[in-house]
């Protein structure tokens, strides 16, 4: 995958993923985010399968970091799933 | 009726602007004050942007990432929104809850500013050579020695110390590899304390093997120090590449407000 594609992926991915999200009763909740992310697999030729994940997973994790960043991964990897 | 507003995001306060046709779909964004922070809008219907199109949502999210980079331009900063963040009207109008709820967490917000303010996103993927770092590792006093044991064994100790060579070609490897993300990551440290590893939802094929993803955050100064360390770490075992700016999306997505 190019160097500009990455780019992309990284940038759907922040916003699909990340930002400030506001807890308030008069919001309109998108609990369909998930899907947004599936279509747009579809639209990204080289995105690969949760199988090719759970290989790459291994080398993901960051095993010897410290613990505060080991902690902070794990979060991450907790709300991502 | 447009009875709702879509939010990109929330900047310090400035001035109103009206930035025509600039959001999404074409939509004229404009802002709304409170207490000293300005969200930018767009009028909207009460339902979420979606669609069956990938290629329509890759528009949306573009469209959406172009009004944050245009005020993170203009303002020195932007707090980005998640997508999709709509607004509807109740009791008040949508731009009376927009206001509460500004001033309900101006406090929070201040926060956040302080962190952002003059500073982007950028992602960096750390790649390695596997084989490349195999073939090296083979190459190393202990394995060699381990491999030289196993000349004139029976089949089935020279089987077992063949399993001990792989063994140990991985240990070692894993070493490096651990080494490197510890000395790397404590570099870029001891520039911006604003650095997160990152779990993409989305995976993608690369022609390499992906050791490491990360976000920071930082000012113009920070970054090219940064990019001065991966050409420095860069080696023929492992390369990286630098992606961005974007708005800084990754360390502002535990507040909840």
């Amino acid at each position: 995958m190019k160097q500009h594609n990455i780019g992309i992926v990284e940038l759907i991915d922040r916003t699909l993923n990340k930002g400030v999200i506001l807890n308030a009763d008069l919001i309109i909740t998108v609990a369909d985010v998930p899907l947004l992310a599936a279509n747009l697999k579809l639209a990204l030729a080289s995105v690969e399968t949760m199988i090719k994940y759970g290989i790459m997973n291994d080398w993901l994790v960051p095993v010897s970091l410290d613990k505060e960043e080991n902690k902070m991964a794990k979060i991450i990897e907790l709300k991502n799933h | 009726m447009n009875e709702a507003l879509y939010v990109y995001g929330v900047v310090k306060f400035g001035f109103d602007l009206d930035w025509r046709e600039a959001g999404i779909e074409g939509k004229n964004v404009y802002t709304i004050s409170e207490d000293g922070f300005s969200a930018l809008v767009h009028d909207c219907e009460e339902k979420p942007y979606m669609s069956e199109d990938p290629n329509k949502i890759k528009e949306l999210i573009i469209a959406h990432n172009k009004v944050l980079d245009r005020a993170i331009n203009y303002f020195d900063g932007v707090i980005p929104l998640h997508f999709n963040t709509i607004i509807k009207k109740g009791e008040n109008t949508a731009q009376d809850n927009l206001k509460k709820w500004l001033s309900d967490n101006k406090d929070r917000l201040e926060s956040i500013w302080h962190k952002v303010e003059g500073k982007k996103e950028y992602g960096i993927r750390i790649y390695f050579e596997k084989d490349r770092l195999i073939q090296e590792v083979s190459d190393d006093k202990e394995v060699k020695e381990l491999e030289e044991s196993r000349q004139g064994k029976n089949t089935g100790l020279n089987y077992l110390l063949q399993v001990k060579v792989k063994s140990k070609i991985d240990e070692i490897a894993q070493n490096r590899i651990n080494q490197f993300k510890q000395r790397f990551y404590g570099d870029v440290k001891r520039i911006t304390e604003y650095i997160k590893v990152n779990i993409s939802r989305i995976f993608i094929d690369e022609e390499k093997d992906l050791l490491l993803s990360l976000s920071i955050l930082g000012g113009k100064q920070q970054i090219t120090k940064i990019k001065r360390i991966l050409e420095q770490k860069v080696g023929k075992d492992f390369s990286f590449q630098l992606v961005g700016p974007f708005a800084p999306y990754s360390f502002v997505e535990d507040e909840t407000a």
